[in-house]
């Protein structure tokens, strides 16, 4: 791939004989941000240190800028090219400034030249108060903001982040990921960052990288890896805390009528009836009708109707939105086309959005459900937070419909305030 | 009481008088402990921060056999210096016995575990973690070396205080592989040691006092310069 500055093939490690890390291809672009998100226990250090130079890997290549890293006389030149900062500050003993000149004094930089880019980078991380403090006298987010700066005053080829946030507080968290946030467009420096939490990734990140379990299972855009998850594991990962197995009843005109058991779910799309599915629902693209106000359901046995917060004429574009979302077959299902029974994912149930983080329209609308709700609809979109998830609880209590949760939060609630338990779902979810 | 005082006054007028005997004698004990310090300090660094940062069949074997020796009895070091350094033994060529290098390498046998012990300590109880990030923020080999024994230099000035409190204190191996010769190997705890047997107890505690003074001004040198910056 041309731009590519940094590359991985065929990368294996292993620990008493268990596979932690299979890679197959992975291309870190010039001057993007990849996001790699995955679970504790995923690989995604053990991938960042190799991409670090680091760790020699036991098989596999690492290239920069299109040659193989040799690891023996010139490993140092290629290191140098490379910060890391981890998940806890490691300081030296001494000053901040000295902290975080370090790096460049490590590479033989004259000292006032060091002084005055360690200065910098002090300031635009709102630590110069702190200059001449010792490092060990810092609080953790004044440490790592001072090993942020310390990697960003290298001025590095490839900038190296293994979840520089997860050990701070949630206010901290969120002071600094607006200001590495701001560093990082200012710099347009080549960053991987490697995280467990999706928010940052989707804040930052160019492109994703989902790791499970020593793969890297998706690698996208983040609207690609968000709204359409390359299968059930990684779309649990990526914050679809609903993942609903069921069957197709019915389909007419495009839009499937999917039986979870207890309740009936309408949904865009092209499969025939009585194939096993899992619908991945995503709560901030759930609307609702009132239950006295809802749209007659095209099949007999639904119960509910859905899913529309747009009024107007917005609802017809949903709809036709809706017809366009596409299907991919799961990853390593049995023959979706084949002869049993495939497992498909019924995959963002709507366009893409437009960019991260913004709220989509949504969903399967009978066109004359859409028609309807076009009048009837309530506006029901709702921030996540505890008051809202009260008021949308509140809210939706009337109604029939299933599937709303606290967005991209560990809560799992559907409307009737229950708890939807994921190890139910896994159970049943079809076998592949 | 009256003759620890009078053996106080004694040292004093002593050192006052600048006795050229005891002058000599306390010298001689500061160079011969400071020169094997030196040395064991020249080979416990490197060796306890190698032992510290690599893994190796045996290695537990090896730092309990360097904590041992930590506490070797100076009278085991100064018999087996002895038998290496006699005239018929295998390094008896060297005419070494009775001279005050027999006692600088009986005296580096006692500190050299007791420095390559603590470095291992030091170094060992730097987050294995801090080594990878200073690896990854461009430190080579030798840098890291060097950001390693500078992160713990605290705990390394506290080595030198122990091989150096060792060496000057101890008595066994001095007498036996210096012979307390007069104006050639006698030291202060020799010295001490020969006017107690003598009876002459003011002038034993006029040494011994000069002893504890000497060892006190070493430690309290090393301890401002470990205590100097710290936060407050």
């Amino acid at each position: 791939m041309t731009g590519a500055i940094l590359e991985i093939g065929g990368v294996t490690v292993a620990h008493g004989g268990r596979a932690v890390l299979q890679i197959d291809r992975l291309a870190v672009r010039r001057g993007e941000i990849l996001a790699i998100i995955g679970p504790n226990g995923s690989g995604k250090s053990t991938l960042l240190r190799i991409m670090g130079l680091l760790d020699r890997p036991a098989r596999g290549e690492v290239r920069l800028d299109g040659r193989a890293i040799d690891w023996g006389r010139g490993l140092l030149t290629s290191r140098r090219r490379f910060a890391s900062v981890f998940q806890e500050p490691l300081l030296a003993d001494t000053t901040v400034e000295r902290n975080v000149a370090l790096g460049l004094t490590l590479r033989g930089v004259p000292a006032g030249e060091a002084r005055r880019r360690a200065g910098h980078w002090i300031a635009r991380f709102g630590i110069a108060p702190l200059a001449g403090r010792q490092a060990r006298t810092l609080s953790g987010g004044e440490a790592q903001r001072t090993s942020l700066a310390r990697a960003f005053a290298i001025e590095p080829d490839v900038l190296l982040l293994d979840e520089p946030f997860s050990a701070l507080d949630p206010a901290t968290r969120e002071d600094l990921l607006r200001d590495l946030q701001r560093a990082l467009r200012e710099t347009t420096l080549t960053t991987v960052f490697v995280t467990h939490d999706r928010n940052e990734a989707l804040r930052l990140g160019d492109r994703v990288g989902v790791m499970l379990e020593g793969r890297l299972e998706q690698l996208d855009t983040p609207e690609v890896v968000f709204g359409h998850p390359a299968g059930p594991d990684v779309a649990r990962f990526v914050g679809v805390e609903n993942l609903l197995p069921g069957r197709i009843a019915s389909a007419e005109g495009g839009l499937l009528t999917v039986d979870c058991g207890a309740l009936h779910v309408l949904v865009p799309g092209e499969l025939s009836i009585g194939r096993s599915v899992i619908l991945c629902v995503r709560p901030e693209d759930v609307g609702r009708v009132h239950a006295r106000q809802r749209a007659q359901p095209p099949s007999r046995a639904g119960r509910g109707a859905y899913l529309d917060r747009t009024a107007g004429a917005r609802a017809r574009r949903v709809w036709s939105a809706a017809r366009r979302a596409d299907h991919s077959p799961l990853r390593g299902g049995a023959g979706a086309e084949g002869g049993q029974p495939g497992h498909r994912q019924l995959q963002s149930l709507g366009g893409p959005r437009d960019r991260p983080g913004q709220r989509r329209l949504i969903q399967a609308l009978s066109p004359r459900a859409a028609r309807q709700s076009a009048e009837q609809v309530v506006d029901d979109e709702w921030e996540v937070g505890e008051r809202q998830q009260r008021q949308a609880r509140a809210a939706l209590e009337p109604c029939d419909v299933a599937i709303a949760t606290g967005a991209r939060r560990a809560e799992h609630l559907d409307v009737f305030g229950r708890e939807i338990e994921q190890p139910h779902l896994t159970d049943t979810r079809p076998r592949v | 009481m009256e003759l620890i005082w009078d053996g106080i006054r004694q040292a004093f007028l002593l050192l006052l008088g600048m006795d050229r005997e005891v002058l000599a004698i306390t010298w001689l004990s500061f160079q011969i402990a400071a020169t094997s310090t030196g040395l064991a300090l020249a080979v416990g660094i490197p060796l306890g921060t190698l032992i510290a940062l690599t893994r190796f069949p045996a290695r537990a074997l090896v730092v309990s056999l360097i904590n041992t020796g930590m506490g070797l009895p100076p009278v085991v070091v100064g018999l087996f210096v002895s038998i290496f350094l006699w005239r018929g033994g295998p390094l008896g060529f060297f005419e070494l016995l009775y001279t005050p290098a027999a006692i600088v390498i009986a005296q580096f046998v006692i500190a050299a575990p007791i420095v390559t012990g603590l470095t291992l300590a030091a170094v060992q109880q730097i987050p294995p973690m801090f080594r990878l990030q200073m690896v990854a923020i461009g430190a080579s080999r030798g840098q890291l070396l060097w950001l390693l024994l500078r992160e713990a230099r605290l705990p390394m000035l506290a080595a030198v205080m122990a091989g150096f409190g060792g060496v000057i204190s101890e008595i066994g191996a001095s007498m036996m592989v210096g012979g307390n010769i007069r104006g050639q190997t006698r030291v202060l705890t020799t010295a001490t040691v020969m006017e107690t047997t003598k009876g002459s107890f003011d002038v034993a505690i006029a040494l011994s006092v000069i002893l504890l003074a000497m060892t006190f001004l070493v430690n309290y040198l090393l301890t401002a310069l470990q205590q100097r910056r710290r936060p407050s």
